[in-house]
């Protein structure tokens, strides 16, 4: 399966210009492919990740399961100014 | 200690400058900057003055860690009643002014009176003197502060200033220190006008003091060490905070359209990654580089160069806005932008510009003319109104020529100046006006993030989105559940680090316990993170108490109809409202306040507030 990944303001390992998209085992969950995506962030952060504009909390990532034409959006744990 | 331990009070009235000592044991209590100030204000006034009288007092205030060697110690702030809001106003600056003026000697600069005439003040270290300001009245902060500089022969001097949206009493009016940073909520410009006050100029020789240098710099060391390998620290050098467009609109929670719709349809052509696009004009994109204030290991702030060929900036008398200048930010590039429908990059940086020139708070002018645009569109004003402006929501050249008018106080841009919720009830519609307290709201709608619903609902200025930081929670879940908690804290943090010189944003990198040897090695006594939180939180109380004395307790705890009654339309919050009802109690609960929302007896012991 496919989906589509937008990466905003994190250095991505994957997707070095923060767009693309990712052919996937089924069943694959968030947590997965959000390891694949090799993102720079810090080892306590915890960084929103929106599947088709839900927010996924992180408890909740690993029984998330992408499907076919979903959108991912990731962004860092950002604050305001 | 850090604590210059000295008050410059200027009577503008009398033409007196006289130096008296810092009240230690408020200091002790309320450390500096935000907490100080307002404990002076509050001691000096009665909370129910009109804003721009001369019995409101102008409180420039630095922090007791501003201008130290302590990463992000740049930090001043100007208090007073605000003419906005009618609430306590605090307002907050970085760039180099606060770290002089500590270094001159002063903690404070407390104004009172009314000049008969245009004065500005001069501070050389323990020197102070009221100059005529006569040839500098009614012409811009750029121009002014070069001036004063050349006058006075020291281009090291740092100035703060009012441009002319001050002088003419523009409520949404900011006091505008080195050029292009601001204390910019709440109207502060407007009571630096009514006074008569045009600018400070101040260079300071003296230095700071700190009780146990070794071991301040061994704190000081401890937490840049902490801060400067974080990604947060990183991200915000390199994209600043206008790295939040993105954020808000993928999430739901851009306000757009003055808050009727919370997503964009223009956001790549004026987001973060758009400022870095060459143009076709010179080839060069917008963004120019990064700039850091006093002390500053982030530098999240942004320096940019509009397209020379854009046509409100050609011209031989437009030179001044072709050269490298501040922003965008976020809370800008949102009120500019998305808040009235435009995506034209070069009139949100021109507008911009012209906010810095003639000292407006680019938060509350963009809300306000989105505010106008929906009363324009409704038909409750027409061009007869604007003197022919079509104020329709995404017409770049109507921003450009309000916020010409705005700045120089001039047609209806008077109007504009009242601020948004003043001019809808102007106009017969007082629910158009996204604010609370009197305040517009920055670039987070309330309905997707319910911690910011909160945050924003309890705000002591008035709406606002740094007066606590539910941010990551609300971005991970659309919930209410332990959103009070998290605003509580961040609140009583943000209360603390308003009154310490430091900045907010390391943020959650240096936690209270981070934050108290800092304050452990430059102040008397001992400090623990339970002692400088305990600060935050009478800190917070206190203000609460004033603006109940003023009218604005509890009863103003909430939102437009439009944040409480009419759900998102798209987005992570679609067919959601606020929910500010099911958060108040338990966070009045956490505060120890009554269920009516007013600090209770134990509480007020507890903080040596009864």
């Amino acid at each position: 399966m496919k989906i589509t990944v937008e990466v905003h303001s994190i250095a991505c390992g994957t997707f070095p210009s923060g767009e693309g998209t990712l052919d996937l085992p089924d069943k694959t969950n968030l947590s997965t492919v959000l390891k694949q995506l090799a993102l720079k962030t810090d080892p306590d952060e915890i960084y929103p990740a929106l599947v088709n504009g839900t927010p996924i909390p992180p408890e909740e990532r690993d029984q998330t399961f992408l499907k076919e034409g979903d959108h991912l959006v990731v962004f860092p744990p950002i604050e305001g100014g | 200690m850090s604590w210059q331990g000295k008050i410059l009070r200027v009577n503008l009235s009398k033409g007196s400058c006289v130096s008296e000592p810092l009240n230690m044991g408020w200091a002790e209590a309320y450390l500096g900057q935000r907490g100080l100030g307002s404990k002076y204000l509050i001691e000096e006034t009665e909370p129910t003055i009109d804003p721009l009288s001369p019995e409101n007092r102008l409180i420039i205030a630095t922090g007791p860690l501003t201008g130290t060697m302590a990463s992000t110690g740049g930090r001043w702030s100007v208090i007073c009643k605000s003419p906005l809001t009618n609430a306590l106003a605090c307002s907050n600056s970085g760039g180099y002014f606060g770290a002089e003026l500590k270094n001159a000697g002063w903690d404070m600069v407390i104004f009172e009176g009314k000049a008969e005439k245009p004065v500005y003040l001069e501070i050389k270290d323990n020197i102070a003197l009221l100059h005529d300001a006569s040839a500098y009245w009614g012409r811009s902060v750029w121009e002014i502060e070069p001036e004063l500089k050349q006058k006075h022969g020291d281009p090291q001097a740092r100035v703060a200033s009012i441009g002319r949206a001050g002088e003419s009493l523009a409520r949404i009016a900011a006091v505008i220190n080195d050029l292009h940073r601001a204390a910019g909520r709440s109207g502060v410009g407007a009571v630096m006008g009514s006074k008569n006050l045009k600018a400070i100029i101040v260079r300071g020789t003296g230095g700071v003091s700190v009780k146990d240098p070794a071991r301040f710099m061994e704190a000081v060391r401890a937490a840049k060490d902490k801060l400067d390998p974080s990604e947060r620290r990183f991200r915000l050098g390199k994209f600043g905070t206008h790295a939040m467009m993105d954020a808000t609109n993928s999430f739901g929670s851009l306000p757009t359209r003055n808050s009727r719709e919370l997503q964009f349809e223009g956001v790549n052509k004026i987001n973060a990654k758009a400022v870095t696009v060459p143009r076709l004009s010179d080839g060069k994109p917008n963004l120019i580089g990064a700039k850091a204030c006093f002390g500053c290991t982030i530098a999240c702030g942004r320096m940019s160069l509009i397209d020379p060929t854009y046509k409100p900036v050609a011209g031989e008398d437009k030179a001044r806005y072709r050269k490298g200048t501040g922003g965008l930010e976020y809370e800008n590039a949102y009120a500019f932008g998305p808040m009235c429908g435009i995506d034209d990059l070069d009139a949100l940086m021109y507008a911009n510009m012209v906010c810095n020139e003639d000292g407006l708070d680019t938060i509350s002018f963009g809300a306000t003319l989105s505010a106008a645009m929906e009363l324009f569109e409704t038909g409750a004003i027409t061009t007869e109104d604007t003197g022919g402006i079509d104020l329709s929501f995404g017409n770049a050249d109507a921003l450009i020529a309000m916020v010409e008018l705005t700045g120089k106080g001039e047609g209806f841009g008077k109007d504009i100046g009242l601020g948004s919720k003043r001019l809808c009830e102007k106009y017969g519609h007082p629910e158009f006006s996204m604010t609370v307290r009197g305040q517009e709201f920055p670039g987070y709608e309330p309905r997707a993030m319910k911690g910011m619903a909160l945050a924003y609902a309890t705000s002591n200025r008035g709406a606002c989105h740094l007066r606590a930081a539910p941010f990551v929670p609300d971005f991970t879940k659309v919930t209410t559940e332990g959103k009070a908690e998290v605003v509580k804290f961040t609140q009583d943090k943000n209360a603390l680090v308003d009154s310490s010189g430091l900045c907010t944003f390391p943020g959650p990198v240096w936690d209270p316990e981070d934050l108290a040897p800092k304050f452990d090695a430059a102040l008397p006594g001992k400090w623990t993170a339970e002692r400088i939180m305990e600060c935050g939180e009478r800190i917070w109380t206190m203000e609460r108490l004033y603006n109940t004395a003023a009218g604005l307790g509890p009863e103003a705890d909430t939102l437009p109809d439009r944040q409480l009654k009419e759900p998102a339309g798209s987005g992570a919050a679609k067919g959601q409202t606020a929910e500010l009802e099911k958060m108040l109690p338990e966070y009045y609960e956490l505060r120890g306040w009554t269920p009516q929302g007013h600090p209770a007896k134990q509480t007020l012991q507890r903080l040596g507030l009864a």
